[in-house]
Formats: structure tokens, sequence, C-alpha cells
């Protein structure tokens, strides 16, 4: 069967299932006893294999096989969690993460069989049973108990069952169809009907019913459902929905592979050796009789679906309605009288009933958890919408151009036009931005997880402390910067917080603390790491950079604390390993740097010897759509980011100095390096004024000039990528924009030059 | 019942794909540069436009003459009389842009002399020719087709050779 393209909605799920079990190992490894959070585990796990199988990715399958016994076995209260079997859980976890990884890149599993977690889960699981045996009588009373509980509860279950069986044979046959059935009743052909439930905790229901149509088209042809198979494709149905089935194959075959497919609660059906002897209106007034007789029993929550079902057919007859939706009422009564008589069978048993409604609040809980997450938006989608909205921007701005041209009557009606466009383009742009925008909670849930390894690894003590997970960053930025994150993460709990021996001597909390906080600041998001650790010893840093040959003696006594900081964002300080204080305090720090700056963020430290330090990136909220200052070099157009840019300024020629060939220009006690962006930009110009416009431009604490010809004025601008073609370009080209004439205009990225 | 109609449909259109896949007849677009004649295979081509102001991006190919704003979307331009290493043309009212796309998000626009007309040749109208390692020129051409009831020969032009950037690797 193919089933690649389910792979995306696999993958996606699947990392949320993961997601959600790392979450609630690491809540059980603190609160052993949680049923929720166990049975949330217990629910995950099963729904990883379902889906597992029904991608055939049998490994995978068989590790979460394993897994889920192993629930299963704390779930009755024949296993307790403890410390070592959660350390095998997350390795399971890691496991099962490396097998998404392969398939998300070959599409395949690959061959890793993971035997040794398998093993360590078996030995869990027997060593478990000997316990048992061991424990005596009163576990396995108490099993005898459930057992039978179970049998009540299976028995209960049927009975409920039995009315939705009956949903095949309230199908309604045309005289077409009736045809064909008979016809390939006469061909010896075999004709069922099936009547399938699917999980209440299905989320994909329409995926599933697909995946059984696949699986019954390949065995034979299905002629009818009920509901219609458009209504199931948009999940227009309760839990269960009814097939016809002509086929050669036995009934069984099609009946196991309904099974199989996951999430598949029950089938029922049967082959029909005759056609039922009803006609289309028969058929209708039977199937209200029906409804009717089966409304007052009262014995099934599925008649509400049902009913909705006649509804549906019963548009025609207003008489009819009214009658089904009288009995909707009715069945509603009908369905609190099941919960009460369900309350009271459980009663008879405490710990199958807790179970029960443990399910039930479990079910609401992980609904709203879904719920509150993300509607998954394909970002292609976005970006078309992305770019209709640019293209609304042209429109103003092309208004905006004309406003100073011919529009000399009416001008008023004009302006009013503009200002309009302006609003609504303003309002189209920040939804679909925030439609871009993601918590960066995406990023930051893997860091819990992260820090508890790196607590046993590293023999430290620490606990870490996230705010702001709901502060939000464009997508293309949340994608980015994760690793970054986790890199100073890394860094503060290896090198930044110090051995428990020297807290102690220090007279700080055992526990060290690392903290992850981000919010929103104007138009940038700031995200802060920060430790109560050692801080960085600056003197130590700069006798490392000396020995390194980075530095000369003089040259680090003379240095700023804060420069001498920055030497640890510079790659090769990245080796330093032996001065223990500060041994990999810059391992990775310049990636660090280069990832934050790509992304047209900064990054700056803060520390405190003894104190411990913090890391603060400051990130711009979006990258599509930025203030840009548009100006002439040549009888070019270039438009530069204004978050780039300090000041401007006019220079006269005289002013400008010459040093070691390059132009320098004093300007208020400050010397600034001049760049003509003509002569980068291989731009020919003829005239050399006597003021020349220089744009002052600041990166950190560095400063620069470049010269332009003219300024054109500010504008927002849509930042447009060059194509694929163009990707292995000078990094100067930042990317393009379009101008209200239509023309295309190269945005520069001075930060490069600097 | 809408299953039996997918059914049918499925059926139909592996029918027509069967009738298509035995005439092998291709549309190529018959363009010119100076007196020579090439072809563009059809389905590469996404539309032709006017000449328009091209924005030169410095640093880039010697080929590439820069970027256009084609309906809202930004892509590069090429001048295939720069790619065959020839003399460059002024532009007048025939030449165009053919924007052609090898990849769904990477189109190319490429300056020609002017776009006569779409010819059909079947696979035996056109005669191959090796790739001459000595001649670069022959890289970009598949073969020579002759169009029926005329002595005109057209080039068939390797596209990917022309385009001549491999993106295959981008994301």
């Amino acid at each position: 069967m193919d089933v690649s393209q389910y792979l995306d909605i696999f993958i996606d799920e699947t990392k949320e299932h993961l997601q959600n079990l790392n979450e609630q190992i690491l809540i059980i490894e603190k609160e052993p006893e949680n049923s929720d959070t166990i049975n949330e585990i217990f629910r995950a796990a099963h729904s990883l294999k379902g889906m597992a199988g029904t991608m055939e990715y049998k490994r995978m399958q068989k590790l979460t096989h394993q897994m889920e016994n192993v629930f299963s076995e704390i779930r009755i209260g024949n296993m307790k969690v403890e410390p070592a079997l959660v350390d095998i859980l997350f390795q399971c976890l890691d496991a099962l993460e490396n097998y998404l990884e392969i398939i998300s890149e070959t599409g395949a599993e690959g061959e890793n069989e993971n035997r040794e977690i398998l093993d360590k889960l078996d030995e869990i699981l027997n060593g478990n049973n000997k316990i048992q045996t061991k424990a005596g009588s009163q576990i396995n009373e108490k099993k005898a108990e459930n057992q039978m509980a179970e049998k009540k509860m299976t028995n209960l279950s049927e009975k409920n069952i039995s009315s939705s069986e009956e949903i095949y044979k309230q199908f309604v046959y045309s005289d077409d169809e009736r045809q064909m059935i008979e016809e390939a009743i006469e061909s010896g052909l075999n004709v069922y009907a099936f009547t399938i439930s699917i999980e209440e905790t299905c989320l994909l229901k329409s995926a599933r019913s697909f995946l059984v149509f696949k699986k019954v088209s390949s065995l034979g042809k299905i002629i009818k459902t009920n509901p219609s198979s458009q209504d199931i494709e948009d999940e227009k149905f309760d839990l269960d929905f009814s097939i016809m089935v002509i086929s050669k194959e036995p009934f069984e075959k099609i009946k196991k592979a309904i099974k199989k497919v996951s999430e598949i609660k029950k089938v029922v059906g049967e082959k029909i050796g005759t056609i039922p002897e009803i006609n289309l209106n028969i058929a209708q007034e039977e199937l209200n009789d029906l409804n009717r007789t089966e409304g007052e029993k009262d014995n099934s929550e599925n008649i509400g679906g049902q009913i909705e079902d006649t509804k549906d057919k019963n548009h025609n007859g207003k008489e009819s309605y009214n009658k089904s939706g009288r009995l909707n009422e009715k069945s509603k009564e009908g369905i609190s009288q099941k919960d009460k008589s369900c309350n009271e069978k459980g009663h008879e048993d405490k710990s199958r009933d807790d179970h029960t409604s443990d399910k039930r609040e479990g079910r609401n809980n992980s609904k709203k958890h879904i719920a509150g997450r993300s509607v998954r938006v394909d970002i292609e989608k976005l970006d078309v919408l992305m770019n209709l909205v640019s293209e609304l921007i042209i429109v103003k701005n092309g208004l905006a151009s004309q406003k100073t041209k011919s529009m000399v009557t009416d001008l008023n009606t004009f302006n009013e036009q503009v200002e309009y466009l302006e609003r609504v383009t303003a309002g189209i742009r920040e939804s679909v931005m925030n439609a871009r925008m993601m918590p960066i909670e995406t990023v930051t849930q893997k860091f819990p997880r992260m820090i508890r390894d790196l607590t046993k690894k590293l023999g430290k003590d620490m606990e870490l402390y996230i705010t702001g997970e709901d502060t939000e960053l464009d997508r293309t930025v949340i994608d980015e910067i994760g690793d970054p994150i986790m890199h100073l993460l890394r860094n503060s709990a290896d090198h930044g917080l110090e051995t428990p021996k020297i807290r102690a001597k220090r007279g700080k909390p055992k526990t060290g603390t690392i903290r992850l906080d981000a919010y929103q600041d104007g138009n940038s998001v700031v995200i802060e790491v920060s430790d109560d650790g050692n801080g960085i010893d600056i003197e130590a840093v700069k006798n490392k950079a000396v020995e390194n040959g980075k530095i000369t003696k003089e040259e680090a006594d003379i240095m700023s604390d804060k420069e001498a900081i920055d030497l640890l964002f510079t790659p090769s300080f990245s080796t330093a390993k032996e001065v223990s204080d500060i041994s990999g305090r810059g391992v990775g720090l310049d990636v660090v740097k280069t990832k934050i700056e790509s992304l047209g963020g900064e990054i700056e430290v803060r520390t405190k010897l003894g104190e411990g330090s913090t890391f603060v990136i400051k990130l711009p909220l979006t990258l599509a759509i930025i203030q840009a200052l548009m100006v002439d070099i040549g009888n070019e157009k270039y438009a530069i980011s204004l978050a780039n840019i300090q000041t401007i300024e006019s220079i006269q020629k005289k002013d400008i100095k010459h040093m070691q060939d390059k132009e320098i220009v004093n300007i208020r006690d400050k010397v600034i390096p001049l760049i003509r962006l003509s002569k980068i930009l291989d731009i020919e110009r003829e005239t050399d004024d006597e003021n020349i416009t220089v744009i002052i431009a600041r990166k950190g604490d560095r400063f620069a000039g470049f010269v332009v010809d003219n300024l054109i004025g500010q504008q927002e601008i849509v930042i447009k990528s060059l194509g694929k073609y163009m990707s292995n370009i000078s990094r100067i080209i930042g990317g393009a924009t379009i101008l209200g004439d239509g023309e295309v205009a190269l945005i520069l990225d001075i930060n490069t030059l600097m | 019942m809408n299953n039996n109609e997918a059914m049918n449909n499925i059926e139909k259109n592996s029918m027509e794909n069967k009738q298509n896949f035995e005439k092998e007849k291709r549309q190529y677009v018959a363009l010119n540069i100076g007196e020579e004649q090439y072809g563009i295979d059809i389905n590469y081509v996404e539309s032709i436009v006017k000449m328009q102001k091209i924005t030169r991006v410095p640093k880039s190919l010697i080929y590439i003459k820069g970027m256009i704003n084609l309906r809202g979307e930004i892509i590069p331009v090429m001048s295939l009389r720069k790619r065959f290493e020839v003399d460059e043309a002024p532009y007048d009212k025939k030449t165009r842009i053919v924007i052609v796309k090898m990849q769904p998000q990477a189109p190319i626009g490429i300056i020609v002399d002017g776009v006569r007309e779409v010819v059909s040749l079947t696979d035996d109208d056109i005669d191959r020719i090796a790739v001459d390692e000595n001649d670069q020129y022959s890289k970009y051409i598949v073969g020579v087709g002759r169009v029926k009831n005329s002595d005109v020969l057209i080039s068939i032009l390797n596209i990917i050779n022309v385009i001549g950037i491999d993106i295959s690797d981008e994301d």
C-alpha cells in the first residue's frame, strides 16, 4: 500500500507525540504516582505504535509496542516508575527520534534494531513478573478483580455497540445499486457490509477512513458508503461509518485488512446473500421507525450520531425532521441515564471506574492541549498570501508616487484613497505576519529534557527556568534559533555553573540555576540565557588570547572588558581547552554569533566574575517586511535597512583624510572609515561632488560610513529572495524588492561590509 | 456513486495517457538569435514576456543580465547571446524574454531576439547530435529538428545546460 502521501503528517504527528512523551516522562520522574500522566504516556505510546504500524515501520513499531507494554504494567499498578526505568524510557525516545530523523531524510526507518533497548525493556517486564509472583495473593486477587471488571465492561460495551452493528443494515438502496448487487451475487461475487468504528481519541478520522477505503479497494470494490464518501472525507461523521463491498475475497480477509488500519476500534459486518426487499421510500420510513425505537431503548451513545444521519436524509420532509429533532432530545435523556447506570456499575469495581473516568478526563485534556497548540499551515500558502500583500503594498507605493505627479484635481479624495489603502495594507500585513508567527515554546520545550540529561552527565544539580515561552517569532527565525540557544544553555550548564563543591564553598545554593527568558522589546524579541555560575574570567580570557597569539600582551593590557569578551566569539578561540575556568567557554560561540547575525540579530554578554553571566540575543520580529532607506548610487537604486543606519551626514570632500590607503572621516570626535559603495558594486560614476552624502552605520561598537550619491527617502519594502540561481552571489546583496513603479531594486546588507 | 465515478475516471485517464504516448509528438517554442533558429521544449516554458527594465545585479555571472519583476515575483534573466558568446544586439520591439521553469520554485528568464511560433516535431524529425568535447557550443544543443513542408532547421536547446547553474542540491 502506498502511504507516502501521509509521510508528512506522520512525521509531524510523531514529532508531537515524542515531544509530548518527553514532557510527560519528565513529569513522571518527579511525580511517579501521577495517573493522568501515566495514561497520557500510554496513549501517546499507543498512537505512536499504531502510526508506525500503518506506515509499515516495523522496527519503530516494535520499540513502541514494548514501551506500551511497560506503561500498561505501570498503569495497572503492577510496576512502579523508578529512575532506572526513566533513563531507559528516555533512551527509547532518543532511539525513536533517530528513526524519525532517518525517516524524514530517506523515507525508510533504517537498519538500527536498537536491540539493547529492547532487551532492557524485556528485562524490566520480566523482572516485574517475578516481583509480582513474590508479592503473592494480594495482587493476584486484585488482578482477578480487574479481570472480572474488564469482562463486565466488555459486556457493557458490546451491548453499546450492538446498535452500531445495525448501522450497515440501514443502507438505503437506489435502483442502480440494487441491480449492481443483484448482478454481483448472480455472477458469484460476494457482497459484504461492514460498519467500522474508529477510536474516540482518533484525530484524523477522515485519514483513517481513507486508509480503510484504500485497503478495501485493493481487495474489492466499494459500492456504497454511509454517510456518503464526501461526508466521510469532510469528517462529517461521528465515530463509525458503513461500507458495502463487492469482492472475490473471503469475508475474514477483508475484515482483517480493515482491522489492520490503526485506531480502528471495531469492525462488524456480514455477507449479504439477498438484497433487503425494501425500496427507497419505505426504507426512509423504516429508518425513522428504527431510530424511534432505538431512541426509546436509550441504550447507546451512538444514537445521537444516527439521528444526525437521518436528519441529513430527511431534509425533504419537514415533519420527519421535527420528529427526529424530538428524538434527539429523547436520546440525550437516554445518554444521561446511561451515564448514571455506568456510574453505578463503576462502583462495583473502583479501579476500573477510576480508569475510565481518567480516560475521559485525559481525553479532554489532550484535546485542549492540541487546540491550544498550532494549526498546521503550509508555509507555501502563507507565502502566496504574503505575495499578494506585497503586491498591495506595491500598488500603494505606486499610488503614493502618482500623487506628486499629475493628480492636482480632486486631491482630497485621492489622498483619502491612499490613506485607506494604507490602512488596509497595514492590516493585512499584520495578520499575515501573525499567521507566520510561532511561539518560541516550539523551540524551548525540548530544553528541560536536555538539562535533565546534563544534570546526570555532569554530576551538577541544576534547574532550568523558562519564562516567556509564548513570545512569538517569525517561523523562519524559529526554525533557526533552536541550535544557538541550545548551545548557550549547554555552555551555561557545562562551563558556567560550578561543581557542587565549589558552589558550597562560595555559599551558593547547591542547585545551580539556569534561566531562559524571552520577551518582546519594541520591534525585536530578546532571548536571555543566564546562569548563576562562575561568570567569565576576563583576565583568563585575555591570557588565553595572548597565549594563542591572537593579541599581544600590550594589547591585552589596554583592552576593555567588553573587547575581551568579544574575543570569545572569534573562531579560533574555540580550541581553548587547558585553562579550566574558561575551558570551552568559546566552543562554538562564533557559530552561535554567525547564526544570530544571519538572522539579522545581535548577541552580547553581561558577566560578573563569581556571580554568573547572561547572554542576550536580540532578534528582529520579522524578516519579511522592513523599513528601508532608498538611495541612488550612480543611476541605480538600492535599499538599505534602516535598522543598520545610525545617522546620515553630509561631508565636505576636504574633510576626508587618508590613512593607509583608506579614506577616513572624523565625525564628532569619532574616526570613521569611509566605504564607497559605487566601487564595491562596480558602478561607474563620472562626477565627484564637493559634498558627499554618507550613511553612518553601526555594528556593535564599530562604525562605518557608506558613500551614496543621493537619498530618495524612507520606504516600507518587502524583502524577496533572489531565487536559487542567484544564491551564490556576493553576500552584500541581501535580497531584492519591487518598487512602486514595478522596478526591481536590490537590498544592500551593509552589515557584511563592516 | 462517487467511488464508481472515480474509478471510471482513472481508467479513462490512463487510456488517454497511452494514446499520447503513442503519438510522441512534442511541441517546441521556436525562437531566433540573429538568423539562427532555436527551439525550447514547450513543457519548460512558463510564459513569454516583452522586454522590460532589468535591474543589474553586481558580481553575478557574466551572462546573467539582472532581475526583473514578473507579476510580483523577482526572477533572474540571462542573455542567450552572452551565453553563446556572440555579440549582444540592441533590444528592439521583437526582443522577448522566455520564462523557463525547470523546477517549480526556480523560474529564469532567457532573453532572445524574437519568438516566431510553436512547432510540433516527432522524435523522427530530430537528428540527435553528440556532444563534442572541443566544441563548447555543442553541449547547449540536443539535436537539429526539421520542420515539415519547409526547409527550416531548428536547433533544439538542451535547456538544462543552457541555464547551466546547478540548483539540484539547493533546498
